[in-house]
């Protein structure tokens, strides 16, 4: 997929911004503050239907006035169509394509890279569940219902807990958590299975190095080696006493970790700054490839400010990874990197207080 | 206020507004019709409303709309009494009944859901348990919802009635999930009320 043109009005600090776009590599070049993380936000938004930083749709609409309209012309497997999205001042998105009202939507083929993502390499295991669960929720549409009844079954049966009542009750949660959080596990494992083996190639091509990538699910409060509802109903039973002492649930999907190790290093204790921002790019560069080789089509990848704390090799590195790309999203403040990248051929565009030209 | 509209039109196009399933548009339009209806329709319609308001109540015994102390169901005394259908809410009679259900029912009036302070003595639990006691059931049925509540109730019910000599069973599995018993059609229903599936619970194991 790519995009053939977007338009933006009212959208942050987008008053009214039509640009035409088209394949190969985008660099949106400026100082901070001007805008260019705005845009990626936008695209990331018209494809994916929400916005990567979780920003309501009130922040998202220009200070003072009541909707902001996004459109783009995309071209998806040669088919050209319109996607429209209206948000509104305290009401809800309204979606189009090609001016007619969509209510179901697949989610378009789009990974972003933001610096917040340096927290999948280095944060609390919250941010890498959360990768996880979103990547399958954008393959599995199911995926988000599933795990939304299990924190809600979780929630019901914490308040138990730390309520220290209705015993009955608590076990029937502790049997729904299980069935439920079964599945969650699963489906995480699922993933990563396809997962790891495009992580390990992205972190080789970003770092040039012989040290390997490589995934461990690791469960909390039970045990995967004989199969993952037999270990939660294991902790379910094995776990009763303790977790009524400490009012809370001990075990489950919800206080997994994902680590990534670095040959023996994990790299959230052990790793350098360049290796972790390396980390954190091969992650979204393999989210990516498994999202291409499921819908067996190009997706636009997008980088916000991906180059600082990378040594020149590993710039170059990149670099070159996304003028392979169908269609790539860069921005940078740096002047020297935007020449750089127009001398290999990428479109330049300055932004600037809310407007984007090219230079 | 709407802008332009006399006040008591108004008033009606947001006391519309607030029933489920009409937005300000139906709202509007319902309000306009009434506003021209043909004489007595109106009147009609108010009559009816007094009157059930009125008259409707629930039925002392399973928590079925009724307009006497016990319900039409609980008074036809050629229904097997043994059987109680155990439903979230009255409406979801109508469905069962289409279904071709011969058995009596009991109206829990809600399902459980401790986050939002609804507790077994909330819902109309203890009253199934001394109905159990006191109308020598065999079995009953469970036909909630099947949501994560629906489903919870339904094995905490399990669990409760696993120290009475009654058989319990559950329906809901062979509806789809999301769905609502209230709209189910008569022969997915029909089917699930055939195949329901024994339940039986020792210590909050689910065996199905
Ligand atoms: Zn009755």
């Amino acid at each position: 997929m790519h995009f053939e043109g977007v338009a933006l009005s009212n959208f942050r600090n987008f008053r009214e911004v039509r640009l035409p776009l088209g394949k190969g590599v985008l660099v949106l070049f400026g100082e901070n503050a001007q805008g260019k993380t705005n845009f990626l936000e936008a695209l990331f938004l018209l494809a994916r239907g929400f916005s990567p930083f979780a920003s309501r749709d009130e922040e998202l609409i220009t200070f003072g006035e009541d909707f902001a309209v996004l459109s783009a012309r995309l071209v998806e497997r040669d088919v050209f169509f319109a996607r429209q999205v209206i948000l509104k001042k305290g009401g809800k998105k309204e979606w189009r394509r090609d001016g007619k009202l969509e209510r179901k939507r697949v989610p378009l083929p789009l990974v972003g890279f933001f610096p917040e993502d340096l927290a999948l390499a280095e944060g609390e295991p919250k941010k890498r569940r959360d990768f996880v669960d979103q990547a399958v929720r954008f393959l599995s549409p199911k995926f988000a219902r599933l795990l939304g009844e299990y924190e809600y079954v979780l929630a019901q049966r914490n308040f138990l807990l730390r309520e220290g009542k209705e015993e009955g009750l608590v076990r029937v949660y502790g049997e729904q958590l299980v069935a439920l959080g079964a599945e969650v596990v699963e489906e995480r494992l699922r993933y990563l299975r396809l997962f790891a083996p495009f992580l390990s190639q992205a972190y080789q091509r970003i770092s040039g190095g012989n040290e390997p990538l490589r995934v461990v699910y690791e469960s909390k409060g039970y045990s995967l080696k004989e199969g993952v509802r037999a270990g939660l109903e294991k902790a379910l039973k094995s776990l009763e006493k303790e977790e009524w002492e400490r009012g809370m649930t001990l075990f489950g999907p919800h206080r997994d970790e994902i680590s990534f190790l670095l040959g023996e290093r994990e790299v959230r204790e052990f790793a350098s700054f360049g290796e972790k921002k390396s980390v954190a790019l091969a992650l979204r560069m393999a989210e990516k490839a498994v999202v291409q080789w499921i819908r067996k089509e190009s997706a636009v990848l997008l980088l916000d400010d991906a180059f600082p704390g990378l040594d020149t090799r590993r710039k170059g590195r990149l670099s070159s990874c996304v003028f392979s790309e169908d269609q790539a999203f860069l921005t940078t403040t740096e002047e020297d990197v935007a020449w750089e990248l127009q001398k290999r051929g990428a479109r330049v565009l300055k932004v600037c207080e809310g407007r984007i030209q090219d230079v | 206020m709407q802008e332009g509209y006399p006040e008591s039109l108004d008033r009606v196009i947001r006391a519309l507004s607030k029933l489920p399933g009409i937005g300000p548009k139906t709202a509007q339009r319902l309000a306009f019709y009434l506003v021209k209806s043909p004489s007595g329709e109106l009147e009609e319609l108010l009559q009816a409303l007094a009157d059930m308001r009125r008259k409707i109540r629930f039925c002392a015994r399973c928590g079925f709309f009724s307009e006497e102390e016990l319900c039409r169901i609980c008074q036809d005394t050629s229904r097997d009494a043994h059987v109680l259908c155990v439903v979230e809410r009255p409406q979801d009679i109508f469905a069962l009944e289409r279904a071709g259900f011969k058995g009596r029912y009991h109206v829990l009036q809600g399902v459980l859901s401790p986050l939002a302070g609804v507790g077994p003595e909330h819902i109309r639990i203890p009253e199934l348990l001394k109905r159990i006691q006191e109308e020598s059931v065999r079995e009953v049925i469970l036909a909630l919802n099947p949501s994560v509540d629906g489903e919870a109730t339904a094995l905490y019910l399990a669990q409760k009635l696993s120290a009475f000599p009654v058989k319990v069973t559950l329906i809901a599995r062979g509806l789809p999930s999301g769905g609502d018993l209230e709209f189910a059609d008569e022969v997915t229903l029909a089917q699930a009320l055939e195949g329901r599936r024994e339940i039986r619970v020792s210590l909050g194991k689910e065996a199905l």
